[in-house]
């Protein structure tokens, strides 16, 4: 839920999964022919399952995990794959063409698409958070004002 | 092994409410006083008035014009918050004194008090629509028995302490062991001695309980929730000692999370906008 400070009060109440869950969902409404996995920090799997097995995936997100930067690799029957870690929500992102190929590339500019849809994705969510902030807000205030009205009659 | 009557037996002897406060509050179990009988009391003690008058003309309240007589100023501020403020002021002499240690402080104490009476007063008016001056003066006062014990008994409140953040457990059962009472029970014995309302003394006692049945919008609820809260928020009263909540309050939680995260969020304008109504000192307990 965003870089709030405050955040880490209801951490257990998270579900942690949610926000890499949503940030796949936009990728893939973004970025079409495309599969996306997310591997949070915490540990959990999120998104299209790719062909090839777990232990690879494993291997990737480690990797990419300990140069902190984009690794590439072509896996047979999958073709390119890439993993890059992401800062927020904490995880490391998978991602390969959706038709394996031997000929197939993807995009070069792959990379830089893809952290603009982060950002998006980010600034959307930020928004969104404070909409939803200053709505309840706006409830909570009825409320005490109701509370407030009783004190004073 | 003491009592929670004996301990206080002797806390008061050494410490006690001031006599306006313990005035005020019969005039407010009593349902036939008049806002006269309020102003009186309030005018026989000068320094109460002029403390009434600069904390209703304060940022606090934010009036547009000054209010310069004391019966204006009950009318504004209402009965009940003249008396939780009149008991902070007397809190804040007793949790003042003494010195500090690593194991237990007295100021840290005092933030996490303040900030429970503000966070719970909060959760009554913001998220049930009820008044909060109860609640804040539960909140305030729920940890109150750690200072009679810390007066009266301090070498084995200490030995629970050290118990409690070495081999783990609750500090209830550690106190227990060591003191013979806990500070819940000596918090709420002490809440009745003073004639507070019974629900505030009911909440002073259960507010470690674990338990299954607790409604969140109950004084108990709302002080076990806005305790977790507080401490979360690094305002813990005592160190390495993990908040507890009941598994009915953390279902609560979970299903209104977007309530309480709006909350939380204004929790430190809500604090600092006290700051100077209960002089609290910069800084967090941890």
């Amino acid at each position: 839920m965003g870089s709030d400070p405050l955040n880490h009060i209801f951490s257990e109440f998270d579900d942690r999964g949610e926000d890499a869950r949503a940030l796949v969902a936009h990728l893939k409404k973004g970025m079409r022919n495309i599969l996306f996995h997310a591997r949070t920090n915490s540990g959990l799997s999120v998104g299209d399952a790719f062909p090839f097995p777990e232990t690879v995936m494993d291997r990737l997100v480690e990797r990419a995990r300990a140069a902190d930067t984009a690794v590439h690799c072509r896996v047979p029957g999958a073709g390119p794959v890439q993993a890059l870690p992401v800062k927020e929500p904490a995880a490391v992102l998978v991602f390969a063409p959706e038709a394996p190929d031997e000929a197939v590339r993807l995009p070069a500019e792959i990379g830089e698409r893809i952290s603009l849809h982060i950002r998006l994705f980010l600034m959307e969510r930020a928004l969104e958070t404070e909409r939803a902030h200053l709505l309840v807000q706006k409830k909570q205030f009825r409320r005490k004002l109701r509370a407030l009205e009783k004190r004073h009659l | 092994m003491p009592t929670a009557q004996s301990l206080l037996a002797r806390f008061n002897r050494i410490k006690t409410l001031p006599h306006v406060e313990i005035r005020l509050t019969k005039l407010l179990n009593d349902g036939d006083s008049s806002l006269k009988d309020f102003e009186t009391v309030i005018r026989h003690d000068p320094t109460l008035v002029l403390r009434v008058l600069h904390l209703v003309n304060s940022s606090y309240y934010g009036l547009q014009q000054k209010i310069e007589s004391i019966s204006r100023a009950v009318v504004f501020i209402g009965v009940k918050n003249l008396r939780n403020m009149i008991t902070s002021e007397a809190l804040k002499a007793i949790f003042e004194k003494s010195t500090d240690s690593e194991l237990f402080s007295r100021t840290r104490l005092w933030l996490h008090s303040v900030g429970v009476g503000i966070c719970s007063q909060m959760i009554s008016e913001r998220l049930y629509g009820k008044n909060g001056e109860d609640a804040f003066l539960c909140g305030i006062l729920h940890d109150i028995g750690m200072i009679v014990e810390d007066q009266v008994v301090q070498d084995a409140f200490l030995t629970a302490l050290t118990a409690a953040g070495s081999n783990g457990g609750s500090i209830v059962t550690r106190e227990r062991e060591a003191i013979g009472t806990d500070h819940c029970r000596v918090g709420s014995a002490l809440a009745r001695e003073w004639r507070l309302p019974c629900g505030v003394g009911t909440a002073i006692l259960h507010h470690h309980a674990h338990m299954d049945r607790v409604s969140p919008s109950d004084l108990t609820g709302i002080v076990q929730t806005a305790e977790y809260i507080i401490s979360k928020m690094g305002y813990a009263p005592l160190k390495g000692m993990p908040p507890h909540l009941s598994p009915p309050l953390a279902v609560h939680i979970r299903e209104n999370i977007s309530e309480y995260r709006t909350l939380a969020k204004d929790i430190p304008g809500e604090m600092e906008k006290a700051r100077e109504i209960y002089e609290m000192e910069e800084g967090r307990g941890e």
